[in-house]
């Protein structure tokens, strides 16, 4: 199957919660204590989905300049290599509660009147570093950010739309039309965090993709110039500030944890910040299959 | 309600009998009320203008930013401008969040509209509180002399209404505002403020008295709101005008507002809403600010002209990259677009303008002129 959207185990497919449930049995039965099976506080396990390697269209996160002139990255194709684990769920407030409580994670912005099942918001990239740490050393596991090319792989939502990718006009104009197609996109903030699930899942069977809350990724904001010929004259990579995903993509510093007083000058800023993790399926999870 | 109702009423009651001792006010105001026959009127230097003589406009009001029409040069003689102001009390959404503040409001807009007038016009102002209002109102023209600017004769009670005339006798930007004794801030912060613009009768003038016009009038009226939070730190709603008040006075009297808006919200004046400009146009800023000191700023551009303190007779003072206008008054400033591009007219107070809402974009279209400015080298890695 090229679309996991549920976990295949003992030639068996299954809803993930029970899947999951299987995976981390059969762990415990074929490897013993290397794969803790883990349930944090009595919350539900974490629920993931499988996603195969494959091609996609990209285009790339970042600056891109043609000639001095600002445009869209190009449209590459491209592809992501392994298999990912990826959270069905965003990292609920719950989850990232437990963090807070062992002294590994700040409290998040939100968290005053935050119902433990809302997708946790109001964090920063730095508090998904300190969450990350903190949930591999619980899990024993290397889960991490997605780049945003694995995000991009996952979500499912086809590339970024091309709105510049040849220099038109003149800088202005360029500039006054950048200005009133975000100002003609109409959206107005939604602030109000909503139960996981709510924004539906998509074909792989993630959840919330695109809905109020933006993801951090891992990548790092870049600014590339190229030549006429497209080639790259110049790249360069500041990690201070990080890409994130969801409607729309997004840069943001790293340090904010809300986008509305933290950036975006122009142009409609996301409404939420929030994560989910992903993690390489490790080598030995094709031993597992053996057994089926 | 009923208390702080009582409490305004009194207060009123006490104000209009401290006046009552200046004669000529209440026989004025009797003889407008009355619309009697012939009225003469006291000008400057003791010359007496036969009202009735004059001729008679009346001007439709129109919402910030926009002004009515009206001639930069006056037409004529002086005459009798009529504006018809009604008072909305109201619930406004002042943000994206959708925060909500119980304004009062001059016709229903914050700020309330721009007047405009020449030198040596009457102004005539039916002001009407509508029954459905709560509160009692007034207003107090800056531009206007003797009764606290007109407050003393135009206090009106839910379902009353006043004719006021005065004399435009000084040039310039004043701001007006509502002031009922005892509770004046309040109705201010609530959005009761706005402008009146008296221009010379010929007109607006250089540093070296050549006259100068404008293409286009952009009117920005500047607010300071103090929005009550709850425990949790979120915007409080009320049910009712009177319900805001008591919480809504304890936050002013901290003197940190919860927004600093133009034009009644954050955005009212950005994206979809942003004003437009050509290359070559000129435009007359009129900013009001009747509670808070404000020093607006044009990002990307000046104010070739800007009359300190908003009046016109005196000379205006030229290339400013930051205005001063103090609390309690309006000003202009008058500038030539050079550049197309996006503008950012802001209270160059950086906080209030980016965090508090006191920004405005201008849209620019024209012909970029290399020769002003021009990126020589586009980002790189420093080589």
């Amino acid at each position: 199957m090229t679309h996991t959207q549920t976990i295949k185990i003992a030639g068996a497919v299954m809803p993930p919660l029970f899947a999951l449930t299987a995976v981390l049995a059969a762990a415990a039965v074929f490897l013993g204590p290397t794969v803790p099976v883990w349930r944090p506080g009595g919350s539900p396990a974490t629920e993931v989905v499988r996603v195969p390697g494959g091609p996609l269209l990209y285009r790339e996160a970042g600056a891109f300049t043609l000639e001095g002139h600002e445009i869209d990255a190009p449209l590459t194709q491209t592809h992501v290599a392994g298999t990912l684990e990826v959270m069905k769920y965003q990292v609920s407030a719950a989850q990232y509660g437990l963090c807070v409580e062992e002294g590994a994670c700040a409290p998040a912005d939100n968290s005053a009147g935050a119902s433990a099942g809302l997708p946790v918001t109001g964090v920063s990239y730095l508090d998904v570093q300190n969450y990350v740490t903190w949930y591999a050393g619980v899990t024993g596991q290397d889960w991490r950010l997605p780049t945003d090319l694995e995000w991009a792989h996952f979500a499912r939502l086809g590339p970024e739309p091309d709105d510049r990718s040849a220099p038109s006009g003149t800088m202005a104009e360029r500039w006054l039309n950048t200005y009133r197609q975000s100002a003609a996109s109409g959206r107005t903030p939604d602030l109000a965090a909503r139960p996981r699930g709510h924004f539906g899942e998509n074909a792989l069977g993630i959840a919330d993709i695109g809905g109020n809350v933006w993801e951090w990724t891992d990548t790092c904001f870049a600014r590339v110039n190229l030549n006429a010929a497209g080639n790259v004259m110049s790249r360069l990579e500041t990690c201070g500030v990080r890409v994130l995903e969801g409607q729309h993509r997004a840069y943001m510093s790293a340090f904010v944890r809300d986008a509305i007083s933290g950036g975006c000058a122009v142009g409609t800023p996301p409404d939420l910040l929030g994560f989910r993790l992903v993690r390489d399926v490790p080598w030995y999870d094709g031993l597992l299959r053996l057994f089926d | 309600m009923t208390i702080n109702d009582t409490i305004a009423r009194r207060s009123f009651l006490a104000g209009t009998a401290a006046l009552a001792a200046g004669v000529p006010f209440v026989l004025n105001r009797r003889s407008l009320a009355q619309d009697a026959s012939p009225v003469t009127v006291a000008g400057l230097g003791g010359v007496t203008t036969d009202i009735d003589a004059l001729e008679r406009v009346e001007i439709d009001l129109l919402p910030p930013p926009f002004v009515h029409a009206h001639e930069q040069v006056a037409p004529g003689a002086p005459r009798v401008v009529a504006f018809r102001m009604v008072i909305e009390e109201k619930p406004m959404v002042v943000d994206d969040l959708g925060t909500t503040l119980w304004a009062m409001t001059f016709h229903g807009s914050m700020p309330g509209p721009l007047m405009v007038v020449h030198e040596g016009d009457y102004v005539e102002l039916t002001l009407v509180n509508p029954a459905t209002s709560e509160m009692p109102h007034n207003i107090d023209f800056h531009a206007a002399t003797g009764a606290l600017g007109g407050g003393a004769l135009t206090n009106v009670y839910p379902g009353e209404e006043v004719v006021l005339r005065w004399k435009a006798t000084r040039p310039g930007v004043f701001t007006y505002h509502c002031a009922p004794e005892g509770m004046i801030a309040w109705h201010v912060v609530s959005g009761m403020t706005g402008a009146i613009m008296v221009l010379p009768r010929d007109g607006l003038k250089d540093h070296e008295g050549k006259p100068v016009a404008y293409d286009k009038l952009f009117y920005v009226g500047e607010n300071d709101l103090y929005i009550p939070r709850d425990e949790n730190g979120n915007f409080k709603t009320y049910e009712s005008l009177g319900e805001s008040y008591a919480d809504t006075l304890d936050v002013m009297k901290g003197l940190v507002p919860s927004h600093v808006v133009f034009n009644g919200r954050v955005g009212a004046l950005t994206g979809a809403n942003a004003l437009t400009a050509n290359v070559g146009e000129t435009v007359l800023f009129v900013h009001n600010s009747c509670n808070r000191d404000t020093r607006p700023h044009l990002i990307g551009g000046h104010a070739d002209l800007f009359w300190p303190g908003g009046g016109f007779v005196n000379p205006p003072q030229r290339d400013f990259e930051t205005w001063f206008i103090a609390g309690g008054s309006a000003a202009a400033a008058l500038y030539t677009f050079l550049q197309p591009g996006v503008y950012a007219y802001v209270n160059h107070n950086l906080i209030e303008a980016e965090q508090l809402g006191a920004t405005a974009h201008i849209l620019v279209e024209g012909e970029w002129n290399d020769d002003l400015m021009k990126q020589v080298v586009a980002p790189r890695p420093i080589q």
